[in-house]
């Protein structure tokens, strides 16, 4: 893939804890084109947001990181805190699920949306509140120069967001790392604020990282989606692949459980039995065994290798196969 | 205003099981300015209807009044204006015990069940605290009657010694399903019951909430933000914009053939599940205006891509767009239903 912005290369990230020590990421590869969107999915606790926080250099001390991050052609593991901060400040920018937490109740938000540039690339008060303003135009707040000397509180759960996003993005980062960030919001507002992520990126080429548990953000947003089960790599392809030609088991019973407007009423729904597995123990086959339709003896005696081929790979023994699933339709290679 | 001119005396085997009549909320700011301050009209004149064992779903976004409607009719909020009946009598005519009965008959499940359940207690007492509350049981049968819950709301009789924090999202929300059962009572307000859960396990609670409500005759009362789970489990819904409903009907009726541009927006903007398709361009801009200040004549027109001078001028009123199915807007999607020549009944 040409014009490679992120380039993941098995990526361990261990959090250690009073007693034990949980593998929250495990052998994680991935790439991330310029102007590409990735959509990272996966239940909660599959080490999705992990991932993403050890790609923003956000993990707290308790943590390890074993493998590379290269942002562009820099390697960004083993970085020193000073020089990881600058990466995080100015080439990668990080919009989170709740835009109250993520600003500064008693900052002004020209302040808020200015202050990567100030501190990381040194810019003048007078700069920062320029480019500010210009930003905050951008991400389609009304009155921009207004809004720069209002208070978060001000502003409701939707233009809060829009804040977020001009503060992550007032550097043009290279890297937009967006954690579950319409979850919060109400459903036209989350439509709003991702044409608003498209039009971002296509405005401003940056590479764009979508970690959410929705899969209908996921289609309607995504290039490509990478599939995490307990903290691995399942599933991963471009997105019609993905939701047309399911063949992890994973991802098959994810996108069957998936409530729809078609769904019939009050019918019996799919579910997945079970639940996410403890990241603390080490198994040595494949984790979805205890909740997989397909597992055999093999699936737990062994990790499952990559098969398929071009954009399209997945780990499992027993694939879902491509012509008994009836959503699916033969594809040649 | 008269607030207790309750209506007709009702028929309580005719009445449906619990009634919203014309309810108001209106909340006064507090603080400084409180007295300059226009109350927030949370709630602006809603009717309806639950029939036994029938889900009514509100939906609606954040600041729309649905929580509002909910929690007034769990008691726990007072409404302004209008009356909430179950079984036809209104609770503020109740007697001390008729409303401590109905308290037992109409109870809440949360959104955020961890948020919900006391941390310090052990399962068995979060889903006995009901019943004791109640009275009438020995301690032998409401322990017995506990594990009968937890069996039939899927939790294993191992885990009542547990506390919820050992407890994820999924079983969590269990426990809270069985401490709402626990008086065995004819309707729950499941205010976003499952929109904190992952994907495999929303499924698992909305299976639970169909077989239990078939099993018991239940009514739910079902708030949710996410037209998806409200067109799984409602028979009835209804579209609230800023304290007022906006749109009712019956799921086919509304999602296929919607009559008010508010409902066919929300519809819109629901990303389904198929790649590539992302829904027109959000059709609705802008942002919720005040519910202390709502907009003159009809309250979405400020939002509204067919808004026109009339909408502005003149409130809309609910009108028959079928069986069932009725709108307020003066320029809908689809054509209501002729009105009568002379209606009787609006008589002043």
């Amino acid at each position: 893939m040409s014009g490679s912005v992120l380039r993941v290369s098995d990526l361990d990230v261990d959090i250690r804890l009073r007693r034990s020590v949980v593998h929250a990421v495990r052998g994680v590869s991935l790439e991330v084109a310029e102007g590409e969107t990735v959509g990272i999915v996966g239940e909660s606790g599959c080490g999705k947001s992990t991932l993403g926080l050890a790609l923003a250099g956000l993990l707290p001390g308790n943590t390890t990181v074993r493998g590379s991050i290269r942002l562009g052609d820099r390697e960004l593991a083993g970085l020193a805190e000073r020089d990881l901060r600058r990466v995080r400040g100015t080439e990668v920018g990080i919009v989170f699920q709740d835009p109250m937490t993520s600003l500064n109740p008693t900052l002004r938000i020209g302040a808020q949306v200015g202050e990567a540039m100030r501190v990381q690339m040194g810019a003048t008060k007078a700069e920062a509140r320029a480019a500010a303003a210009e930003m905050l135009e951008l991400v389609g707040l009304p009155r921009p120069a207004e809004q720069l000397d209002r208070f978060p509180h001000e502003l409701s759960g939707g233009m809060r967001q829009r804040v977020v996003i001009a503060a992550a993005l007032v550097c043009r980062p290279k890297l937009l790392i967006a954690d579950e960030p319409t979850t919060a919001l109400d459903v036209t507002t989350q439509a709003q604020i991702m044409d608003l992520f498209d039009r971002l990126r296509q405005t401003l080429g940056m590479a764009t990282l979508l970690i959410t548990h929705d899969m209908g953000v996921v289609a309607g947003h995504a290039d490509r989606v990478f599939v995490m089960y307990a903290g691995r790599e399942a599933e991963t392809g471009r997105t019609a692949e993905i939701f047309d030609q399911p063949r992890h088991q994973y991802t098959a019973a994810l996108l069957d459980s998936v409530l729809r407007l078609g769904t019939p009423r009050k019918s019996e729904l799919a579910t997945i039995p079970g639940r996410p597995p403890d990241l603390t123990a080490t198994v040595a086959g494949c984790p979805f065994v205890p909740r997989c339709p397909a597992a055999s003896a093999e699936c737990s005696a062994q990790f499952p290798p990559v098969s398929g081929a071009g954009s399209h790979h997945w780990l499992c023994h027993h694939p879902v196969s491509q012509d008994e699933d009836s959503r699916v339709t033969e594809a040649p290679r | 205003m008269t607030v207790n001119l309750a209506g007709p005396p009702a028929d309580h085997d005719q009445a449906p099981l619990l009634s919203l009549v014309d309810v108001t909320k209106h909340y006064r700011p507090g603080g400084l300015l409180a007295r300059s301050a226009a109350p927030v009209q949370a709630v602006s004149d809603v009717s309806l209807d639950i029939a036994a064992g029938s889900t009514l779903g509100i939906v609606g976004e954040s600041g729309c009044g649905k929580s509002t409607l909910g929690r007034m009719v769990v008691g726990l909020e007072k409404p302004t204006m209008g009356e909430v009946r179950l079984r036809g009598t209104s609770l503020s005519a109740m007697s001390r015990p008729e409303r401590r009965t109905a308290r037992y008959d109409v109870q809440m499940m949360f959104q955020d069940p961890y948020a919900a359940l006391n941390p310090r207690m052990t399962l068995a007492h979060i889903i006995e605290e009901p019943l004791r509350a109640k009275g009438g049981l020995t301690s032998q049968q409401r322990r017995s009657h506990v594990r009968q819950l937890a069996e039939e709301t899927g939790l294993s009789v191992s885990q009542l010694d547990r506390y919820p924090r050992e407890l994820s999202g999924g079983q969590r929300q269990r426990v809270g399903l069985a401490r709402a059962l626990a008086t065995s009572p004819a309707l729950i307000v499941a205010d976003e019951p499952v929109s904190a859960l992952d994907v495999s396990v929303r499924s698992q609670i909305l299976n639970l909430m169909t077989a239990l409500q078939d099993e018991h005759q239940l009514s739910y009362l079902m708030v949710s933000h996410d037209l998806t789970v409200i067109h799984y489990l409602a028979d009835h819904i209804a579209v609230m914009y800023l304290g007022q409903i906006v749109e009712s009907g019956s799921p086919a009726a509304l999602f296929s053939a919607p009559a008010h541009h508010y409902t066919r927006a929300l519809l819109d903007a629901v990303p389904e599940p198929v790649p590539g398709r992302v829904g027109p361009i959000s059709s609705i801009r802008g942002e919720l205006p005040s519910a202390s200040e709502p907009p003159s004549g009809c309250r979405f027109r400020t939002r509204c891509p067919a808004a026109r001078a009339r909408c502005a001028e003149q409130v809309p009123r609910l009108r028959e767009f079928g069986p069932g199915h009725r709108a307020a807007c003066h320029f809908p999607l689809t054509e209501p239903v002729p009105a009568p020549a002379a209606d009787v009944r609006e008589a002043p």
